[in-house]
């Protein structure tokens, strides 16, 4: 069972807190036997009850194995994860099917979306404490029985975003992408072509790969990464630094090393192997 | 946990608002995690989803204890303490409108629509004319009732208890003497009052005059008034979150702010099905046999203020829904049949030949019957059903009174007919002389009548 034992600390010092509080409103000051209950005005004491009870209700709540109970928030959160979800595998689904359908004269392409869900859920109120309420999800047999229900009707439904938004979402939104701009590259082999840097960085590697040689910009026209990687040994792949002015080279990841076994570089590899191949077949159509 | 876990009442308002507050915030943050969709260039752009109605129904209880008035989630086991049923509702739904600001409950405008067939303010002249001899705007009750509200019933000094009242009847325009009543109506004048009630349950209790309010406030002294300002409280502060929670939701900033969708809250009404004392206080035991009235509050916004109105209806006054439905099955099962058919024919013969034309009978003409709880009594209540109708091409009325077991948490059969409590008071052509009313029906519009008498007091 796993509980944050400062929160829990803190939750039973309010109960104490709160224990306190009432014990001072039932004790006569003077003489410190406990009053009548007459003697204490229903308004005095109702909120001091109150206080007491949410704090050991804040308190239990930490404690796991409390059943079907949820925050409102939690629910819709865990109602539109799953909307997403299924979305997504509709997608994929989708995906499938328009491959599926390019073969084919007969299957018109097509993809599948959830227009909208309609739901109505039936819950029981209960205090969550100090903190409001939770829902309690009732189960079959309860909702035939009981009638102090409470109900939840939502429709969650699909709208297709302004174009403009997309376009802004996907203008803004961060992403790698390889120099291919001849020039620009053409401007970064020149900046290391001169260096006179030690032969451990095998700078004339990638000179002579150098349409197999991956470049993404850190800032562009200033400094840039190099990725470049050969078949033939697990350790020939490296990770370069290249700034333009003034030139320098220097090793991000060592090509030519071997790194500790907690390294698995083999996907890396082949990622890199796959897209360099990639990059220079369409180098090479450029001319 | 409790069944029985109490609240205050000004708990409400957090509970409202909380439920609210959730709708916008959800929807936000559906927004945001279905966003992540559209980013992928190299699919085409899918849809994100929003959250687009939502509605929320609470059923509540409340009771007394001692000063306080209390709110119960769940439905308590009190044999012995009154408890009034209440129903809350509201939607929260997309609105192009300016977000709600903060709204104040005590800078609410009020107004009181009152029962369409009562003359709330009658004049000295209405009085004198159309009201028995001595009527005052305190003793007597005017009713405008029969086609268009033209014919006018005033009941002065009604006195459930004695089954007793007087009453004068003007049918277009030509004034019947005054009488008294001692427990026996004519059929003619009351026939058209449940028609007025009935067209008033309708409605929904609404469509009458309205009129403004005093606007109650916290401390109220009167507790139907001090409910009245938890009620319209909890829409204000469910308003303001769902407002508040539109303007500041979660991370919809910058690029993705265009896919922020605004809320507002609408369509908030609240019924409370209440039980009063003679000095307009809350019942407090069972044993006080008193007339239920239910407060319908509903609350929104015109021209950026928030607006209450306020209704009364009598509940136990069935035209339609579910539970009319369950006593016309009742009716309509076997034994029951069999048992009306024998109480009917002792009236009209030609009426009740045999049970297929009983179940006939109830069949074509259940749907307009009025079905209205006379007398409670911890599960078995005496229910007056009227039925007018037409056998053979010729009008005919049926009136009765029996005992029905309800129990609402049979979903199969809510409603059974207690068997061999049958009373036909009435079976033939309507005759409006004909004195087909006895004192358990006349208590009834006695008390209906001082229960509308008392809540138009009670709530300005």
């Amino acid at each position: 069972m796993n509980v944050d034992r400062r929160e829990a600390a803190n939750a039973a010092r309010a109960v104490q807190g709160a224990l306190t509080n009432l014990r001072n409103e039932l004790l006569s000051e003077k003489h410190g036997h406990i009053k009548k209950i007459r003697e204490i005005p229903e308004e005095k004491l109702l909120p001091t009850f109150e206080e007491l009870a949410g704090t050991m209700a804040d308190l239990a709540e930490l404690f796991p194995g409390r059943g079907e109970r949820t925050t409102i928030a939690e629910f819709f959160s865990s109602v539109g994860k799953s909307l997403i979800d299924a979305q997504r595998s509709l997608d994929a689904g989708s995906q499938s099917y328009l491959e599926a359908a390019r073969a084919s004269e007969h299957i018109l392409p097509s993809v599948f979306r959830i227009p909208k869900v309609s739901a109505e859920v039936r819950f029981k109120l209960e205090k969550r404490g100090t903190k409001g309420h939770h829902l309690v999800f009732l189960s079959q047999k309860q909702e035939a029985t009981s009638l102090h229900q409470q109900s939840l009707q939502f429709e969650i439904a699909a709208t297709p975003p302004p174009p403009e938004v997309v376009q802004a979402l996907r203008s803004k939104a961060p992403r790698l992408e390889l120099v291919l701009s001849p020039a620009e590259r053409a401007r970064v082999f020149d900046a290391i072509r001169g260096l006179a840097v030690p032969a451990d960085l095998h700078k004339d590697l990638l000179l002579q790969h150098a349409n197999e040689v991956l470049i993404a910009a850190v800032e562009p026209d200033k400094s840039y990464l190099l990725l470049y990687a050969n078949k033939d040994e697990l350790k020939h792949i490296g990770v370069w630094h290249v700034q333009l002015q003034p030139p320098k080279l220097e090793a991000a990841y060592k090509y030519n090393v071997a790194h500790n076994k907690a390294h698995k570089p083999e996907r890396f590899k082949k990622f890199v192997l796959d897209l360099a191949a990639r990059q220079a077949a369409f180098l090479r159509k450029m001319g | 946990m409790a069944e029985d876990e109490t609240y205050r009442l000004e708990a409400l308002s957090g509970t409202a608002a909380a439920l609210a507050r959730a709708v916008p915030h959800a929807s936000a943050e559906l927004v945001v995690a279905s966003a992540g969709a559209l980013v992928d260039p190299r699919r085409p752009a899918g849809a994100t989803f929003v959250l687009r109605d939502s509605r929320v129904r609470l059923q509540l209880y409340l009771a007394r204890k001692r000063t306080r008035l209390h709110l119960i989630f769940s439905r308590p086991a009190w044999p012995n303490r009154v408890v009034f049923n209440t129903r809350l509702s509201f939607q929260v739904t997309p609105t192009l409108a300016e977000p709600a600001g903060a709204l104040r409950a005590d800078e609410v405008g009020y107004r009181l629509v009152l029962p369409r067939f009562v003359i709330a303010r009658p004049t000295p002249h209405q009085l004198d004319t159309l009201a028995p001899p001595g009527a005052t705007r305190r003793n007597t009750v005017l009713m405008a009732i029969g086609p268009e509200g033209r014919d006018v019933l005033a009941v002065k000094d009604p006195d459930p208890k004695r089954c007793k009242a007087e009453w004068r009847y003007t049918l277009r325009g030509v004034p019947s003497p005054g009488a008294e009543l001692h427990g026996h109506w004519p059929l003619g004048p009351f026939l058209a009052l449940t028609e007025a009630i009935r067209s008033w349950v309708s409605s929904g209790c609404e469509g009458g005059d309205e009129r403004p309010m005093g606007a109650p406030h916290s401390d109220e002294r009167s507790e139907p008034r001090r409910l009245l300002y938890q009620i319209v409280k909890a829409y204000c502060a469910a308003a303001t979150a769902v407002g508040r929670t539109s303007n500041k939701g979660p991370r919809l900033r910058g690029f993705l702010e265009p896919l922020a969708v605004a809320y507002g809250l609408g369509s908030y009404e609240a019924d409370v099905v209440l039980r009063l004392m003679p000095d307009g206080s809350l019942a407090r035991d069972e044993a006080d046999d008193l007339f239920q009235l239910l407060l319908r509050v509903r609350v929104g916004q015109e021209a950026g203020r928030a607006k209450a109105h306020v209704a009364i209806g009598p509940p136990d006054f069935l035209v339609s829904g579910e539970m009319h439905r369950a006593f016309l099955d009742a009716l309509a099962r076997d034994r029951a049949v069999a048992e009306l058919r024998r109480k009917l024919a002792r009236l009209d013969k030609r009426l009740a030949p045999s049970d297929g034309a009983v179940r006939r009978f109830l069949a074509d003409f259940g749907p307009s019957a009025s079905v209205f709880r006379t007398t409670r009594a911890p599960g078995t209540d005496t229910d007056m059903v009227l039925i007018p109708g037409a056998v053979g091409g010729r009008r005919v009325l049926v009136v009765f009174h029996a005992r029905f077991v309800v129990d609402v948490e049979d979903e199969e059969q809510p409603v059974t007919l207690d068997g061999g409590s049958v009373r036909a008071l009435y079976a033939g052509a309507p005759d409006p002389d004909a004195l087909a009313f006895d004192r358990e029906v006349v208590r009834y519009f006695l008390r209906l009548i001082v229960a509308v008498r008392n809540w138009i007091g009670v709530l300005p």
